[in-house]
């Protein structure tokens, strides 16, 4: 796309050259005609004599004729040898070759006699095309030349001015430079003709490859027309006309083309833009052109009141410079420039078209605003040409081109708008897709703002950013509205000054419906966290004003709001908001707003504090819970490091939101405890439970790492591992006779051990007494039904062993206060699998058994 | 640098620009704290340019710049205002104050204004 707009500079340049060329080639034949072309050795012929062949009497200007017989005409011209004055067979002359000019015969047949002997005949008779921009030479020997000689020129034309140029007799030199100067005017108008053709196919091809994207195509519809018609009217200029039409019929085709290429040129720049009044006076003239197109059915009526007509293409031109002055005041000077420039060149041209003939002034007259016609498209199509790349940048094309492609759906497109407020230029056709319709030519009021009051502001905002008395742009900018809201879209609007031909303002739409939302919930959540963290900081008031808050509730549910509970509840609103309790602070708020207007019911006014206050302490439960608010609950101690790094983490969020998940862990884990510490309650269990059987066992400390979980997840696990403890002191342990007969310590041995194996938390719990009598375990199996004989035989040890685990077992006959509950090792195994765990049992026989536990380290934290 | 005249009723607003523009190496020379003592000040002391808040008691800032407009139509005047007040920006834009700054600002907004305000002659 970037490409592509570069091309379109290079067709502007290309452009610019080939026109710039035009200019400095008639600037030099100019320059050579006036100083360089000396025909002084020409023979100028007189014109007087110039015949009606019917009607020798009639006066012959500018009249109307009838029939066939009154469209001839001849001139009769009589010169002497003399008048050659010695050039012939002279130096002057390198050839015997002499040539007759005649410049511009206005005829559409001509027929030239030299001493009765026929030298050249062109047109036809029956006369369709006309001779007038055709200077034509024609060449004899000087050995014709007698002592007395006629000349006779006959012409047929439609209505008779005769030739509008010289008839002159040149030798070869002032022949070459005059031939030369014709054949380059010819070329110069052929050319002309190419390049409007050339614009036309440009305008097409954009029209065709665009249709969708222009949202005023009338008026590149307006530009095709007027370029067309341009290159009909230049035909006017060529030697011979090409179009096989009768001269009156041709004319009245050329002069419309003029009219229709003026006027249509400025109805497609008015729509381009946006001109509030599209209108122009080349309309008019069009009108009443083309009334005399219809109704006059003679040449002499019809030129008379074309090149009347003809001025008010002149005032059109003047009204399109005004316009594009108004609308485009920088782009209009460099249009003014170059259109001065234009018709100077125009000048040149007209006089080349005119080679030997001293009529220039009058026929300026007619022939100016054809010039200017031609000039005024050329510089209106480079101004076209200056619009589409006005605005256009690269970075406007990529999203759309990824966009398109599939490879975003980020949404995102600028476009730019005039001091009128309306979009002009290229623009993404992401914006099209945004506002779901063609933008180019919409006023940006009506693209943004539906309120009324907003509008007028954002006008007047506007307005102001493009008042050239205010220099200081980006202060309106920040009056704009940030973002748009389309479609259940969000859009942020960026804001820019574009500096070309004209002050313009980028606006850049980035679809952030997406990061509104996540802003939204970060904004919302570091309130939270920012609560959080201040009833950290003052946990002992946060603690006590819950509780008084509590007790407040209440009693204002049995008092109602009386005067001094009213302002009881105001300080309340005060204190705890201070604290961060915000929905609470919102409920008071609201409940007091209601009880002035008295619209709820008070009891209902007290539901709905409760209702804020409860919402309140939920966040606070939602990451640490309110045990850190009771006081005296000794575990869950926050020292002030873990605050002050909790804080800093904090204000990280606000550069590093995406350190947000890590730092609700580490709110969390404030309440997080050493896993070892859990196991604590163990410790004097044991040796309760060992009195109890009048076991002796060693005090025993857990062992192992430092593991943080939070505890209320282990909590479960932690309960059921009694079974196992339990079971090490009533079936492991022997009691101290026993042990001392097997040649152990009298104090048995329980020890626990906690390690992180991968993301795993391994706890190893191993007595060194009797071991697991595994022929008793099957026994016992057997007996409560929960094996048959027959499978227990196809079971390996292992298998047999970890019978224990099964529901309904107990190994103890006698259902005692200590064991046997039915909830023993099986409520371990399970709990241990649904955290996704496993639990293994080794054993041997009189050295001890050791129940190894794996647990998921996830399944006590948070996920 | 330049002499600055600042116009707002809060004082602590005025505090916090007073360490901004002579942070910025501009000089205050006098501090006023509704729109009449403002043009009252202004030709006392003849600053360079104006900050101007909008909505004070008394004579607001509209009126400030009316009155030190009249009496010198080349004042430059940055009007200072927060974001509610949009509307009144535009209208003081109208009266004849050329600049504006919306609260809160940043730093670098203001000293932009500033250059740009100074380098108008």
């Amino acid at each position: 796309m970037g490409g592509c707009m570069k091309n379109r500079r290079k067709v502007l340049g290309v452009f610019i050259v080939i026109i710039l060329l035009i200019f400095s080639y008639g600037m030099i034949y100019g320059y050579l005609y006036a100083h360089r072309v000396n025909i002084s050795d020409g023979i100028n012929l007189p014109k007087e004599a110039f015949v009606d062949m019917a009607f020798p009497q009639y006066d012959i200007n500018n009249r109307a004729l009838k029939s066939l017989e009154e469209k001839n005409r001849y001139y009769d011209i009589e010169f002497t040898r003399d008048k050659f004055e010695g050039q012939l067979s002279s130096h002057v002359n390198d050839k015997p070759d002499w040539y007759l000019m005649i410049e511009k015969p206005d005829a559409q047949f001509m027929e030239v006699k030299l001493n009765g002997q026929l030298l050249a005949t062109y047109g036809e008779e029956t006369g369709r095309a006309n001779l007038w921009n055709g200077t034509f030479f024609i060449r004899f020997n000087e050995e014709m030349i007698q002592e007395n000689n006629q000349l006779i020129l006959t012409l047929k034309s439609d209505y008779m001015a005769g030739v509008a140029g010289q008839i002159m007799v040149l030798p070869y030199k002032d022949y070459r430079i005059l031939e030369m100067i014709n054949e380059f005017t010819q070329s110069l108008i052929g050319s002309s003709i190419v390049i409007a053709i050339f614009a036309g196919v440009i305008l097409l091809m954009m029209i065709i490859a665009w249709k969708d994207q222009l949202y005023y195509i009338q008026a590149y519809v307006f530009f095709l027309v007027s370029i067309l018609a341009l290159s009909i009217s230049l035909l006017d200029f060529l030697e011979i006309s090409y179009l096989p039409i009768p001269y009156l019929h041709f004319k009245k085709l050329i002069i419309t083309s003029y009219h229709v290429a003026i006027s249509f040129a400025g109805l497609g720049i008015a729509y381009l833009l946006n001109a509030k009044y599209k209108w122009n006076i080349g309309i008019v003239g069009l009108v009443i052109i083309l009334s005399q197109v219809l109704f006059t059915n003679d040449m002499i009526t019809f030129r008379e009141s074309y090149s009347k007509i003809n001025l008010l293409l002149i005032v059109a031109t003047v009204q399109l410079i005004i316009m594009l002055f108004y609308y485009r005041k920088r782009a209009s000077i460099g249009a003014s420039v170059l259109l001065i420039g234009f018709t100077l060149t125009g000048v040149t041209v007209a006089k080349l078209v005119l080679i030997t003939s001293a009529i220039i002034e009058s026929s300026m007259l007619v022939d100016l605003p054809i010039l200017i016609i031609i000039y005024v498209t050329i510089v209106l199509f480079l101004f076209y040409l200056e619009m589409i790349q006005i605005v256009a940048d690269y970075d406007v094309a990529v999203v759309d081109d990824r966009y398109d492609m599939g490879i975003t759906n980020h949404m995102q497109g600028s476009f730019s708008i005039d001091k009128n407020l309306y979009v002009v230029g290229a623009y993404a056709t992401a914006c099209d897709h945004i506002f779901n319709r063609h933008i180019v030519g919409a006023s940006v009021l009506d693209l943004f703002v539906e309120d009324n009051t907003e509008r007028a502001f954002i006008k007047e905002t506007l307005e102001m950013f493009f008042d050239p008395t205010y220099s200081f742009k980006e202060g309106f900018i920040a009056l704009l509205p940030e973002t748009l809201n389309r479609d259940e879209r969000v859009y942020q609007i960026n804001y820019s000054v574009v500096e070309r031909a004209e002050t313009l303002m980028r606006i850049t739409l980035s679809d952030v419906t997406r990061s509104v939302e996540l802003e939204k919930n970060l904004n919302d959540e570091r309130k939270v966290f920012e609560f959080i963290i201040n009833a950290l900081k003052s946990r002992n008031e946060v603690g006590y004003f819950i509780e008084r808050t509590r007790i407040f509730l209440k009693r204002l549910e049995a008092y109602g709001f009386t005067p001094y509970h009213q302002s009881e509840l105001h300080t309340l609103k005060g204190t705890l908001g201070q604290f961060g309790f915000f929905d609470f602070e919102q409920a008071v708020h609201q409940v007091e707003v209601s009880l002035i207007d008295e619209s709820s019911t008070p009891s209902r006014l007290v539901q709905e504090l409760n209702d804020g206050f409860e919402a309140s302490l939920n966040q606070l439960t939602a990451y640490v819970g309110l045990d850190f608010f009771d006081e005296g609950y000794g575990q869950l101690n926050v020292s002030k490091e873990e605050i002050n790094k909790l804080e800093v983490a904090y204000q990280r969020l606000f550069t590093h939101p995406e350190e947000r998940n890590a730092f609700k862990q580490q709110l969390r884990e404030l309440k997080y405890v050493d896993f070892k510490e859990m196991f604590k309650r163990y410790h004097d269990y044991i040796i309760r439970m060992g009195h109890d059987t009048e076991k002796n066992i060693l005090p025993f400390e857990t062992t192992g790492e430092d593991i943080k979980v939070n505890p209320e997840k282990a909590e479960n696990l932690l309960r059921v591992l009694v079974a196992i403890f339990r079971n090490a002191v009533v079936h492991g342990i022997e009691i101290p006779e026993e042990r001392m007969d097997a040649g152990k310590d009298s104090f048995g041995t329980i020890s626990c051990h906690i390690e992180k194996l991968g993301e795993a938390v391994i706890i190893e719990i191993t007595d060194d007494g009797c071991g697991v009598d595994i022929d008793f375990v099957t026994g016992k199996a057997v007996q409560y039904g929960i094996i048959s004989t027959e499978t227990l035989k196809e079971m390996s040890p292992v298998e047999q062993l970890n019978l224990i685990f099964e529901s309904g077992m107990s190994q103890l006959e006698d259902i005692d206060i200590l064991a046997g509950r039915g909830i023993g090792l099986y409520s371990v195994k399970e709990l241990a699998e649904s955290l996704g765990g496993s639990i293994a049992v080794k054993t041997e026989i009189g050295m001890g058994t050791t129940f190894e536990l794996n647990i998921p380290l996830i399944s006590l934290r948070d996920l | 640098m330049a002499r600055v005249l600042i116009v707002d009723d809060a004082a602590y607003f005025r505090m916090k620009l007073r360490q901004m523009l002579e942070s910025f190496g501009h000089e205050v020379v006098g501090e006023a704290t509704d729109g009449r003592k403002a043009v009252a000040m202004y030709s006392q002391v003849q600053p360079d340019f104006v900050t101007m808040d909008i909505s004070m008691p008394e004579a607001n800032g509209i009126e400030g710049v009316k009155g030190i407009i009249e009496k010198d139509p080349n004042a430059k005047i940055i009007m200072v205002s927060a974001m509610g007040q949009k509307n009144h920006v535009l209208d003081a834009m109208k009266s004849g104050a050329k600049h504006f700054v919306l609260k809160p600002f940043q730093k670098e907004v203001l000293n932009k204004v500033i250059s740009q305000v100074l380098s108008e002659k």
